[in-house]
């Protein structure tokens, strides 16, 4: 019968399977290294016995508490620090590989770059995901300034005082900027109504619950009352909205009384007049955008009402200056220190470069006061030997954005520098 | 005999897109540069130059004039030169009839010479669509003599008639940098340039919209500000912040630089606009060198 001839045979199959496996499992475990069986972890730890510590900590990271130390380090060599069996920066991705989606709309440096140790321990530690500190205190190691803008802050916004992850997520956020785990908006409205009586009286009856909450409160506290943040635009100070904006009552009261710069010259019109005026604009204060460009139209954290501190502002289309000071053996101190209006007029100039003065010379004399007269003949009277038509100043030599080379000269030595005019010299 | 065939297809087919590299490629001869009028004044800061046939013209920008060359059998020669009040002219445009259109830097208007280079003011517009504000940041005089405006206040570019009336409006894209330049090709076809992201968009099939035609070039280049096609399409970019000139096929694939930062003839010095004329030769405007330099171009 065949069902008498088939039940034998497939029990045999399934222990057979079974005893394959168990076989098999010993040798699989020890992994790759071929190790002794039982040696599995345990052989490590025999020579590693400080380990011993980390082993009675709260919270091991799995392989090594699987005794798995193979999983991250080669028992025997390595091109990479501590016998590790990958790049530092490329280990931990190796399990961990859906921490940085791609595409996100934001990533933390440190998990972008996979410096992961700079935020949790590889072994083990006290604290969940065996971070190395327990909540905020772990972030503020690094976000020094904004621990200490938090400290001073004569306002607090209350989830700040808690956790750093109310609001953030540490690795990646998909879909959202500055690692939020959701969009600015329904973070807010988490916790604050805006259907109350007080909260529409308090913003004058503007719809502002469809806006962006942090286009005027700092999130993470501020000593303006309202948190709102440091430098407030006085209309805003003033509680006169429609300045810029449509009546509350009207039916579009979100929207501006006008487009670009022509909204911000009906009070800022001395500015716009002797800006307007020069033979050199910076072209995207006149586009549709215009001033808030760069401005921001209610409140900011940096003076000026700045949308982001200068270096993040200004590199924001001017990239290529920002990395070419990142990668200059020499760094410049007002680019490096993001002060760009040292030398530059930001809105317009009758002067090449946007530059603050006439003279390249007076530019740069202003720190460089020496220079200016104890240093090779520069200045207008002085031709430049490869151009008759240009005359020796200070960027003939150096590029003040930064070069590869010392002193962010524009060739790797002084030698080959000079010889560029002084052809005779040249070996 | 099917291996011959076969053999013979690749060998046409690889013969085919090496022509089209070829094509595609470019090799430069620096011919003259131009640092002077006949009378010695020097030029200053020139931003623009345009090339009708017989010659071209420099906006010699910190002069505030405009200076007519030309450059024959190896000869320069002034052919003019056109002083302006309170005026930065920037970027030169020349029309068939050889009038001049030069972009005002200072009041964002577009100015107007007759051929013989008297004042015929600034052009006026008419019947433009709201908003009515209109800010050029460049434009081009096609071959009809119809002027296209990149408007960057209201995010456009207008097409008007040699007498300002309306023609048509083409909004930029969605997503963009910032527009520095546009140019036109041979069929009219409108292509801009974002400075910000290095992406040339080209003007869709339907006529209203643009749309990207090169991936960002960034990795190749810093900041381009002027482009130009030649007569074959390809694309040419200065490179301001590099200090060089960009090739681009004309799908908008990378070709390669040419020309590098420098001081002595054949190198540039944040460069801005630049032309090429039919007889293959491309003018730039050598702005920070304070000169023009004139390369022949010929295809590899």
């Amino acid at each position: 019968m065949p069902q008498t001839t088939y039940k034998p045979t497939l029990t045999f199959l399934l222990w057979t399977g079974i005893a394959l496996l168990a076989a098999a499992s010993p040798a699989r475990a020890e992994g790759k290294f071929k190790l002794r069986p039982g040696a599995h972890g345990k052989i490590c730890l025999t020579c590693h016995v400080e380990f011993s510590e980390k082993m009675k900590m709260k919270h091991i990271h799995t392989p090594l508490a699987e005794g798995e130390c193979s999983g991250c380090h080669n028992p025997h060599t390595s091109s990479h620090e501590k016998l590790m069996a990958a790049g530092k920066d490329a280990i931990c991705y190796q399990c961990h590989d859906q921490l940085v989606p791609e595409g996100a709309r934001s990533a933390h440096k440190v998990a972008r770059e996979g410096k992961c140790v700079a935020c949790h321990d590889p072994h083990a530690s006290d604290n969940p995901a065996n971070l190395l500190e327990a909540g905020s205190k772990l972030c503020f190691t690094c976000h020094k300034e904004m621990a200490a803008k938090i400290e001073g802050n004569k306002f607090k916004h209350s989830p700040v005082q808690k956790d750093c992850l109310g609001c953030h997520t540490p690795h990646a956020s998909a879909d959202n900027e500055q690692l939020l785990k959701t969009d600015v908006k329904s973070l807010c409205l988490k916790c604050h109504q805006t259907d109350q009586a007080s909260f529409k009286t308090r913003h004058l009856g503007y719809p502002v619950e469809k806006s962006r909450c942090t286009s005027c409160h700092d999130p993470h506290g501020s000593s303006q009352g309202a948190i709102l943040y440091d430098n407030v635009h006085k209309p805003l100070v003033n509680k006169m909205c429609n300045q810029c904006h449509n009546d509350a009552q009207s039916a579009s009261p979100l929207e501006l009384k006008k487009k670009g710069f022509e909204l911000c010259q009906g009070c800022h019109y001395e500015m716009m007049n002797q800006t307007m005026n020069k033979k050199l604009m910076h072209w995207p204060l006149l586009d549709e955008t215009g001033c808030i460009n760069c401005h921001s139209p209610h409140a900011s954290a940096v003076s000026g009402l700045l949308k982001k501190p200068m270096l993040t502002l200004c590199g924001s289309c001017h990239s290529d200056t920002i990395a070419r000071q990142e990668r200059s053996q020499t760094p410049h101190p007002p680019v490096a220190e993001g002060d760009c209006t040292a030398c530059h007029t930001p809105h317009a100039s009758d002067n090449p470069f946007f530059m603050n003065e006439a003279s390249t010379v007076d530019v740069c004399g202003n720190c460089h006061d020496w220079q200016i007269h104890s240093t090779h003949p520069i200045g207008e009277k002085v031709i430049d030997p490869r151009n008759p038509n240009i005359t020796l100043q200070c960027m003939s030599c150096h590029r003040s954005h930064g070069t590869e080379y010392k002193h962010f000269m524009y060739f790797p030595d002084t030698q080959t520098l000079c010889v560029q005019c002084h052809e005779k010299y040249r070996r | 005999m099917r291996k011959l065939s076969v053999s013979i297809s690749i060998f046409f087919l690889l013969l085919g897109a090496s022509l089209t590299a070829a094509a595609e490629t470019a090799k430069l001869k620096h011919l003259v540069s131009v640092y002077a009028d006949v009378d010695g004044k020097k030029l200053q800061n020139p931003d623009g130059v345009a090339c009708p046939d017989d010659s071209f013209l420099v906006a010699d920008s910190g002069n505030g004039r405009i200076v007519r060359f030309s450059y024959k059998n190896a000869t320069l020669t002034t052919e003019g030169q056109y002083p302006l009040d309170n005026v930065y002219p920037t970027i030169m445009q020349v029309n068939a009839q050889g009038e001049i259109y030069y972009l005002d830097g200072k009041q964002r208007r577009i100015g107007m010479l007759s051929a013989s280079g008297e004042p015929k003011g600034n052009l006026k517009f008419a019947g433009l669509p709201a908003p009515e504000t209109l800010i050029p940041k460049s434009f081009r005089v096609d071959k009809e003599g119809n002027i296209h405006l990149l408007d960057i206040f209201s995010e456009r570019v207008v097409s008007v008639s040699p007498a300002g009336n309306f023609i048509k409006s083409i909004p930029f894209p969605e997503q963009y940098g910032f527009f520095s330049d546009l140019a036109i090709d041979q069929r009219g076809k409108i292509f801009l340039l974002d400075s910000i992201n290095a992406v040339v968009y080209v003007q869709n099939e339907q006529g209203d919209g643009f749309a990207p035609l090169s991936k960002n070039m960034k990795e190749y280049m810093n900041f381009p500000t002027g482009i130009a096609l030649d007569r074959n399409g390809q694309i040419f970019l200065t490179d301001q912040y590099g200090s060089g000139l960009v090739l681009l096929g004309r799908d908008g694939a990378f070709l390669g630089r040419k020309i590098g930062m420098g001081w002595i003839d054949g190198l540039l010095f944040y460069p801005s606009q630049l032309c090429i004329n039919s007889s293959n030769e491309i003018f730039i405007a050598d702005r920070s060198n304070s000169r023009v330099q004139v390369f022949g171009l010929s295809e590899k």
